[in-house]
């Protein structure tokens, strides 16, 4: 449940109270659980809740980094690409780069926006207009928070590539 | 008869006949839009419309225009099938949470916090 909480808060501090609040909650309503889902789905489906409600506040109170400085992407004036992206070398892999450990730790590194904007729009799945309540920014600013999000990942999962075959 | 009208024997052919030629712009529209994009279409553009989320579908026009803009740039066809990868991956990422497998290299719930969640578990109940 922290694991859940952590990737989409915005430090430890907050990812733990999330979870305690959650628990809590869990416990107050454990008379409610019907059996229909696993006892995890119900309490990550509580812990959801609570994840968006804190973020709603952190965006609220403007406590979730911005970075719209850097592009991670360079395009030559002509809107080519200034550099080549690199093959990963085979089947196998490919799948390293994108395996669980990896797609988490090259999340990790994503600043603190494009992180949220990625992991709501799609491991979540939440719609537009939904993500862009609790993160207080028009539709065009998400999109531009989950391309910008996609492009980065891109670039370091091929780049830890590029470092396991070394 | 014509097909329209055998799959829809109370159309007159007469309707028939003017419902195919509402769809002639349409078609006509979307084969203009497509070709348009692809002249204007760069690597920039191209980037765009390959990380467009999976509920935002892309038009007819700019699904051509990126598959025409790939298959003669090499560096945006690798980027695109890195990004649909990565696109699964995420999706898939979201079952990984609901099973609860330990991910190597991700920190738990510290023992304070472990703690401070079983005291207010005792406290409040």
């Amino acid at each position: 449940m922290y694991r859940y909480a952590r990737l989409r808060l915005p430090s430890r501090e907050e990812a733990e109270d999330a979870v305690q609040t959650a628990m809590l909650a869990a416990l107050d309503a454990r008379d409610r659980f019907d059996g229909r889902s696993t006892e995890r789905t119900w309490l990550i489906g509580i812990l959801r809740h609570k994840t968006l409600d804190r973020l709603r506040r952190l965006a609220r109170e403007r406590r979730i980094t911005s970075t719209d400085a850097d592009d991670p992407e360079t395009y030559l004036s002509t809107g080519s690409r200034s550099t080549r992206p690199t093959s990963w070398a085979s089947e196998q892999a490919a799948e390293v780069a994108t395996s669980t450990p990896a797609l988490r730790a090259a999340l990790d590194t994503l600043p603190e926006r494009e992180r949220v904007a990625v992991v709501l729009r799609e491991v979540d799945e939440i719609p537009i207009k939904a993500v862009c309540d609790v993160l207080s920014v028009t539709p065009t600013h998400l999109s531009t928070l989950v391309h910008r999000a996609k492009l980065r990942l891109r670039k370091a999962l091929t780049e830890d590539d590029q470092d396991e075959r070394v | 008869m014509c097909k329209a009208h055998c799959d829809n024997p109370s159309e007159s052919p007469d309707a028939a006949k003017s419902r195919r030629r509402g769809l002639l712009p349409v078609l006509l529209k979307g084969l203009l839009g497509a070709a348009w994009l692809v002249l204007q279409l760069r690597c920039e553009q191209a980037d765009r419309l390959m990380t467009r989320p999976a509920d935002q579908p892309l038009t007819t026009a700019e699904r051509i225009a990126l598959s025409i803009h790939t298959s003669m740039c090499k560096s945006c066809r690798v980027a695109r099938s890195q990004l649909e990868r990565i696109d699964g991956a995420l999706r898939a990422h979201h079952q990984v949470e609901l099973a609860d497998e330990p991910v190597p290299g991700t920190e738990g719930l510290s023992n304070d916090a472990r703690e401070r969640l079983r005291a207010a578990m005792k406290k409040n109940h």
